[in-house]
């Protein structure tokens, strides 16, 4: 009968999977049991929150990647409704943000979708690459080849089912302040999508938490740093 | 009655490309944006708007819209009908056809497009159509790719084939009888200042206007601007 290792729940970004946290898994899962989420499923946030509280038991970290990140925010929501504030050891923010959408920003979500609903748009395209990673990492074939590969398996439906959540989400911010356990909250200097001062708020609003920042980096710091990321994590979780 | 105005979009972009100026002028002119994604070449283009168009209209075009505007101007003229249009504006464009070295380069795009990698040539352009400062701004981005996609990959070969069928319009220049407003922002880099304030010197009845940290695509960089001098324009 093997130790029972402290449990940490990965949620992926959109049009991510566990192939996103791929080098991580392997730094961790000497010392903790991992789940990586799949939250392409057709659910508002609240019942993928509720649903992520229920797939596990007893006490677990949580780490939440951008969308990731937003249902994690969901998930203490959830959690201090239903008096479970406790069960969550640990969080790690990485590429987040707790605002909503500006408006111009929600317009574009929308039109992708459409484009996406009649078959012109896949999930990703290099035009929109080069807004997810650091200009350095664009000729990094492996990087670039995972993005597609994840996006591919996602697929029109998921990327609508994701889309829909993130359009849907709160503002967080005013959750912040109760978000009691000890928190990371990673971002990549290089960062368009979710720019660094959106996780220096955060920083400023979580009680007890930390900012690391990775130079070099754009929106998707494990897949683009991934050695930076794995030790930060090793340092904070184990 | 309103003023007619039509607005030719650039390369690759929709109808959303002169939103801006839809809302900002809206009250004051009857605007269409003719469709740009069928015709492979700028004749057939060109006459297919003088079809569509009303008796008489104000007709601006940005970039590759300046080159359809141009044609309609030599079409009309040639028909006698250059009276049909009040004023002409013309925003970020070239009035020389493609040197050899351009068309070659727009075969080679032509060719990654059909073979799939629209998205890579279109990207590999973003910086010679914007200022800097958009570059990196997901939103105005994501804006551009949104019309790219959504036109498609055949469209962009259409188109480029239209570009790559104008005239070299050095000598229609002096024959454009009709108060004309020429836009270039100062930072454009795909059809610099240069050619603008030659453009004027070969034009009768020009005025041209630059605009301050603008690139190529002024209408969506610097909308105020661009809309407040079509105000100017439009007024008698």
């Amino acid at each position: 009968m093997s130790v029972n290792k402290p449990k940490l729940l990965m949620i992926p970004g959109l049009i991510c999977d566990e192939r996103l946290f791929a080098k991580q898994i392997e730094a961790l899962q000497g010392g903790l049991d991992i789940t990586v989420v799949d939250h392409a499923r057709e659910l508002t946030l609240s019942q993928m929150a509720n649903d992520i509280l229920d797939s596990v038991s007893g006490s677990f970290n949580l780490l939440g990647l951008s969308m990731g990140g937003y249902i994690c925010f969901e998930v203490m929501r959830q959690a201090k409704l239903r008096g479970e504030s406790g069960r969550i050891e640990k969080l790690v923010l990485c590429s987040t943000s707790s605002r909503q959408d500006e408006p111009e920003m929600a317009q574009r979500r929308r039109d992708f979708m459409a484009l996406a609903k009649r078959g012109k748009f896949k999930g990703m395209s290099p035009m929109l690459m080069r807004t997810f990673i650091h200009p350095s990492k664009l000729d990094d074939k492996t990087v670039v080849k995972t993005i597609y590969d994840m996006t591919e398996s996602t697929g029109v439906e998921g990327f609508i089912n994701e889309t829909n959540m993130i359009l849907n989400r709160p503002d967080s911010r005013p959750n912040l302040p109760d978000i009691a356990c000890e928190t990371l909250i990673m971002c990549g200097e290089g960062d368009e999508r979710t720019p660094l001062f959106l996780s220096e708020e955060m920083a400023d609003l979580i009680p007890n938490s930390k900012l690391v920042v990775f130079e070099h980096c754009g929106h998707l710091p494990p897949l683009e740093q991934p050695a930076m990321v794995s030790k930060e994590l090793q340092e904070f979780l184990l | 009655m309103n003023k007619k105005l039509i607005l030719i979009p650039p390369f690759m972009a929709t109808k959303a490309f002169w939103h801006n100026q839809v809302d900002a002028l809206g009250g004051i002119a009857d605007i269409s944006i003719p469709d740009t994604s069928f015709h492979e070449n700028i004749q057939d283009l060109a006459s297919e708007i003088i079809r569509q168009a009303p008796d008489e209209f104000y007709l601006a075009g940005l970039s590759m819209g300046g080159y359809i505007s141009l044609e309609i101007m030599r079409q009309l003229i040639e028909a006698g009908d250059e009276g049909r249009v009040t004023k002409l504006a013309l925003l970020g464009t070239n009035f020389r056809a493609d040197t050899d070295a351009i068309k070659q380069s727009r075969q080679d795009q032509m060719r990654a497009a059909l073979d799939g990698d629209m998205d890579g040539v279109y990207s590999k352009v973003i910086p010679l159509l914007v200022h800097e400062r958009f570059q990196k701004d997901i939103d105005f981005l994501t804006q551009l790719y949104g019309m790219v996609l959504e036109l498609g990959a055949e469209v962009f070969v259409r188109q480029q084939l239209v570009n790559m069928s104008r005239s070299d319009s050095t000598s229609l220049l002096p024959k454009i009888k009709c108060p004309t407003l020429i836009v270039c922002g100062r930072d454009d880099v795909l059809t610099p200042m240069s050619y603008h304030t030659l453009m004027q010197e070969f034009m009768p009845h020009a005025d041209l206007v630059l605009i301050d940290d603008c690139g190529h695509f002024s209408a969506l960089e610097q909308p105020d601007d661009v809309s407040n001098a079509f105000k100017q324009w439009l007024a008698d």
